[in-house]
């Protein structure tokens, strides 16, 4: 292992991003009910809903939809921007709910989703971080908040409050909306986090460390796999890798791997499983099982109330404070991806965003804020 | 080399056109749905052939279309009355699809087996069926089945939205010259020896060309391939590629221009673009290193014809690297295990029914 490596920029920032997020959400929670509360009053039912965004602000749609399906009874499906505004929009139902977030408030595609949807009479909520941001400037309804950037970082704690507030918006819409939903649950369970942070943080900062000790080589290809609202914990897993270390990760859905990325598995191939107890715990079993006899580096996310059979033998078990539902434990199960990138980088050395090659600094920005933004899309 | 995999791809066009008229005929005799939502459903091939034509539905019928993976169909979404749940699976025996037609059946919804072994347990977990072409095998990466799943979706569609889309004979009319031309032209592609990385990028109906792409390298040897969303790969994808590493782009519909934005990036960052589009070539790229497919009726359809050169790319890269298809990874001492492993993951296992 070589121990002279260096990170371009001061990844301590990581660190601290990672460790402030149970006070951020105790700050922001109360402010995230309201702000929901007051948006849902002038929301008009919807029975399709569409959440849109780039990035983590896609990672945190898909982990918020099935939330936003069982509480709202709507069909909901999250996007990556360029889908919805370019393919999406033109057939979208004039009486359904856009919600857009973009944490910058800076992303084109985003700002492009939004804009057109309007155009088209579609009821659209746009959310960011950035008060002073042209998404902001696209008006309202929409919820600024003011996000204490700690500097030009990829997100650690953003994606955790960007996911909160999804979650309370539609706890505030089914509120709205009178909808007979477990809405109480949900917002126990929110209020809930910040504690349930505080108390996984340790174990599994300890965790990561070994973790990434053991899997840290920059051309082995590694696998984040999860299902239902952890298959965007893996997509997670798998942009903070490349952007803290830049080690490349395929994020797949478990079933879907199973059809899919096997072939490229090999010996030694470092998987990360996100596998909460309850719904998909005995397919998982299977795959862990498996993933043992082919010999794989196999890391588990679960927390401390799931048996894994004696056959599973996963090498890393990243075990969470119990306390969420399945579908917010995406809240929870962010937590590793931010450490093992983190302790990764500390290892291998790399540079945010890759912006250490003048190639990346030059491209990187310029290729998600100042693309064109269309006004209009022919799609038929 | 590889002789099993280019028969299947040039045999698309009559099965195809041999397809449509038999699978026409099925669908007369299936109910006349009356539904509110559909769901389309499947793994592997089957789930991205249901993705391609997601937004085709969508636009066509007038009622919320979702195509989602089994997993998520089985054990995460919330299946009603009123939903037609289409599954998908050219066996009919994989375990993930057959759990997600027992578990709409138990939430009320109406199902259809799309399959191509009428006996399967997929058709028995199922209120009706729609029975595609038989395989000529299925030990290489699917390029026959891929369409012939395509077609019979879009026929279900067609069943569905009470008319025909006109714009199925065009599509099988045209496959004839193109799977020609596109074996051709991937033929005339310099292929590195190399295990080099090559990236598949595609935005609305060709995010799922794009993922099917991968899947072709992947079932290619072990091939090292990856997809994303055009937009996505901005965001985040692009870290993870290196120069070098080839990039083919679907510059279809309205993602030509955004495609035609990101090119002078892709230069800089040494990556070798390939080309697939329905409109004009975009400057800046050689054009031997790009590839037209014919438009078909709107945008919604452009996943009907992209998959041609991906599948032409595969099969080029693979024999170019003297990759036979048909031994497991590659000739690799642990191929057979994996193999057994995959029938294992994806055959056998545990059904749980969730309503």
């Amino acid at each position: 292992m070589k121990t002279d490596v260096t990170f371009a920029g001061d990844l301590e920032l990581i660190a601290s991003d990672i460790k402030r997020q149970s006070s951020l959400l105790r700050e922001a929670l109360p402010w995230f009910r309201e702000s929901s509360r007051r948006i849902a009053a002038k929301t008009p039912v919807a029975k399709r809903v569409y959440l849109v965004g780039c990035g983590d602000s896609y990672d945190a749609a898909a982990a918020a939809q099935f939330v936003w399906e069982r509480l709202l009874a709507s069909t909901t499906q999250a996007m990556p921007a360029l889908a919805f505004s370019r393919y999406a929009v033109g057939g979208a139902p004039h009486d359904s709910l856009v919600v857009a977030l973009s944490q910058s408030g800076k992303v084109s595609r985003v700002i492009e989703a939004v804009r057109l949807a309007r155009r088209r009479g579609i009821h659209t909520i746009a959310v960011t971080g950035s008060r002073d941001s042209p998404m902001a400037d696209e008006g309202d309804p929409q919820i600024v908040s003011s996000f204490p950037k700690l500097g030009s970082i990829p997100g650690t704690s953003s994606y955790v409050l960007n996911l909160a507030l999804l979650v309370e918006l539609a706890a505030g819409l089914a509120d709205a909306w009178r909808l007979h939903a477990d809405i109480d649950r949900v917002r126990t369970q929110l209020a809930q986090l910040p504690d349930l942070i505080d108390r996984s943080i340790a174990e599994l900062w300890s965790t990561a460390k070994v973790h990434a000790l053991a899997t840290a080589h920059r051309d082995v290809l590694q696998f984040a796999l999860g299902a239902g609202p952890n298959l965007a914990t893996a997509r997670f897993f798998a942009r903070k890798a490349s952007e803290i270390p830049q080690v490349a990760v395929l994020a797949q859905e478990t079933e879907e791997f199973a059809h899919d990325q096997y072939s490229i598995v090999r010996a030694g191939s470092p998987v990360l499983l996100c596998s909460p107890p309850g719904t998909s715990a005995g397919r998982d079993d299977e795959l862990l099982t498996s993933l043992a006899n082919l010999n794989a580096a196999t890391a588990v996310v679960t927390d401390e109330t799931r048996d894994l059979p004696v056959t599973a033998r996963p090498r890393w078990r990243y075990d969470v404070a119990v306390g969420l539902d399945e579908s917010l434990t995406p809240l929870l199960y962010s937590l590793p991806a931010q450490m093992y990138s983190y302790e990764l980088a500390k290892l291998m050395g790399g540079s945010f965003y890759a912006f250490a090659s003048e190639v990346h600094r030059n491209e990187g920005d310029r290729l998600i804020y100042q693309s064109a933004v269309v006004d209009d899309v022919e799609f038929r | 080399m590889n002789e099993l995999m280019l028969r299947e791809m040039l045999a698309q066009p009559e099965t195809l056109a041999q397809g449509l008229l038999d699978m026409r005929r099925q669908v007369e005799r299936l109910p006349k749905f009356v539904i509110d939502r559909v769901i389309l459903v499947g793994s592997g091939d089957s789930a991205l052939a249901c993705q391609a034509v997601e937004s085709l539905f969508g636009n066509t019928l007038s009622i919320p279309t979702l195509a989602l993976p089994s997993m998520t169909a089985a054990r995460y979404l919330s299946i009603i009355a009123g939903d037609l749940v289409v599954l998908t699976s050219v066996s009919g025996e994989s375990v993930r699809i057959i759990e997600a037609a027992r578990s709409a059946r138990t939430c009320g919804a109406a199902t259809l087996a799309v399959i191509a072994d009428p006996e399967s347990r997929l058709v028995q977990a199922c209120d009706a069926r729609l029975v595609m072409p038989a395989p000529i095998t299925r030990a290489t990466p699917h390029t026959r089945d891929y369409t012939s799943t395509l077609l019979a979706l879009c026929v279900i569609g067609e069943h569905l939205s009470r008319g025909r889309w006109p714009w199925i004979e065009e599509w099988v009319a045209v496959t004839r010259a193109l799977v020609q031309r596109a074996i051709q032209w991937a033929s005339g592609l310099a292929v590195k020896a190399s295990n080099e990385r090559v990236w598949f990028l595609g935005s609305g109906p060709d995010r799922a060309t794009a993922a099917y792409g991968a899947l072709k390298f992947w079932e290619s040897g072990g091939s090292l391939a990856c997809s994303d969303d055009l937009e996505e790969f901005a965001h985040g994808s692009l870290l993870q590629a290196r120069p070098g590493d080839d990039v083919v782009i679907l510059a279809t519909g309205p993602s030509r221009s955004r495609a035609l934005e990101m090119l002078p990036g892709l230069a800089r960052l040494r990556l070798n673009v390939l080309v697939i589009t329905d409109q004009d070539t975009l400057p800046g790229v050689e054009v031997t290193r790009q590839f037209q497919v014919p438009r078909l009726e709107g945008v919604p359809q452009t996943a009907m014809v992209t998959c041609f050169p991906v599948q032409a790319l595969a099969y080029r890269y693979a024999s170019a690297r003297s990759i036979d298809v048909l031994v497991p990874m590659y000739g690799a001492a642990y191929g057979p295990a994996f193999e057994a492993v995959h029938l294992e993951w994806v055959r056998s296992g545990a059904i749980e029914v969730h309503s």
